[in-house]
């Protein structure tokens, strides 16, 4: 048996406004009736509830390929965090291959392979004393500046021959030219001939001179540079 | 025969008993949706899914709670999940048996029409009043039952209906000379 509903205030609240919250309450309860059901109501009701009613669980239940499917479908769910975590936990592998391998071509049969070139002995020049104490400063240190690019451009040139000599067919005479006075195209002709041909003899100054001078003029970027981007590593070391 | 009763015995096997509860609950759930703004069919099809879902979920049911406050606590579940995905549907249907809004309170209580001004009154209070007033003084249920459906402390209801009535009666202050 339920207790009947009384209005529960605060203890505090006055005699007087307790009495007027009750009956506004009874007012209220009075004021708003339950409205009654349809008639139909129950009937609509049956009907809906022999209604068939979709669920995940039935639908597991009766058909094999969705139940395949869900399993697939929880399977990779929980992979893709644990391969993530594994990786995670593995961290960076080690060195990656390239994605490029160039193979030098294999030789066609019954063609001998020629053995490959020994690596050429680079002997750095050293000049006489005589020469080291030279004319004056200035001469001094251009001789000295030559000097160093002739020993960059040996080893480049011996570097160049083993790795890459013969690949290129190139007019191996040395070319008569004013230095100071040619274009960038020759000078990189020109470098490329001294490393083919091994010609480490020391390199006129005018030559290094307009290389800097062209280097110099030169937008970022640009062709000039690119043609002169070898001597300027010869240069600057 | 108390609702507890009757689900017991619905719980057991007995499908007349379910239909007692629809009879005896049924109009509280109509009046509980229709009072908080449902119009009239979404109301029915409301009070028609408690009893779907009473039907899913019978085995839940403990007899030691009210069987109102369990169907109510249905109720307001899915008014709640049917606002959110209709919020402004909802908010926007004309309702029919709402008082004109040009006419308030004051003057509906002046022109003798007591009840539709207290109806009025209760459809200005904010939602969460009007849901609060509705469980506790219109479906009359214990202030514990309130505060376990509404998740707050049962002290906090107690205030919160004193203060919901001190508002109401202000809204219509020409009830209390009648």
């Amino acid at each position: 048996m339920k207790e009947a509903w009384r209005l529960d205030l605060p203890a505090e609240t006055g005699p007087e406004e307790a009495r007027e919250l009750e009956a506004l309450a009874g007012h209220l309860q009075a004021a708003c009736p339950d409205p009654p059901l349809p008639p139909d109501f129950l009937a609509r009701l049956r009907a809906a509830r022999e209604a068939p009613v979709w669920s995940l669980r039935d639908a597991l239940r009766r058909n094999a390929v969705l139940r395949l499917a869900a399993g697939l479908l929880v399977l990779l769910t929980g992979a893709v965090p644990v391969v993530a975590a594994v990786v995670l936990l593995q961290g960076p592998g080690g060195e990656r291959g390239p994605v490029i391998r160039w193979e030098p071509p294999a030789p066609r049969p019954g063609v001998e392979a020629e053995p490959p070139e020994a690596a050429p002995e680079v002997v750095p020049e050293v000049p006489d004393l005589e020469e080291i104490l030279g004319p004056g400063p200035a001469a001094r240190e251009a001789w000295l500046r030559s000097l160093e690019v002739s020993n960059r451009l040996a080893r480049a040139a011996a570097r160049w021959r083993q790795e890459h000599g013969g690949l290129r067919s190139l007019d191996l005479e040395a070319p008569d030219l004013d230095w100071s006075r040619a274009a960038p195209e020759a000078l990189a002709r020109e470098l490329e001939r001294r490393l083919e041909s091994g010609d480490t003899r020391p390199v006129p100054a005018e030559l290094l001179q307009r290389v800097e001078e062209l280097w110099r003029a030169a937008a970022e970027g640009s062709e000039t540079r690119r043609l002169l981007r070898g001597w300027m590593e010869l240069l600057e070391g | 025969m108390t609702g507890e009763d009757r689900l017991r015995r619905f719980q057991a096997g007995d499908p007349e008993a379910f239909e007692e509860v629809v009879q005896d609950m049924g109009p509280r759930l109509l009046g509980f949706f229709r009072r908080l703004g449902a119009p009239p069919g979404l109301a029915e099809d409301l009070v028609q899914d408690v009893f779907l879902r009473v039907l899913q979920r019978i085995d839940r049911y403990r007899p030691s709670g009210r069987a109102d406050a369990w169907l109510l606590r249905i109720a307001r579940n899915l008014w709640i999940d049917h606002r959110r995905r209709r919020r402004p549907a909802a908010s926007l249907e004309p309702d029919p048996e709402l008082p004109d809004p040009g006419e308030g309170p004051r003057e509906r209580a002046e022109r003798g029409d007591r009840a539709s001004a207290v109806r009025f009154a209760l459809a200005a209070l904010p939602e969460d009043t009007r849901e609060l007033l509705e469980l506790a003084v219109l479906q009359r249920l214990p202030y514990r039952e309130v505060a376990g459906i509404l998740g707050i402390p049962e002290g906090t209801v107690k205030s919160r209906v004193f203060y919901a009535l001190r508002r109401l009666r202000e809204e219509c202050p020409d009830l209390e000379e009648a």
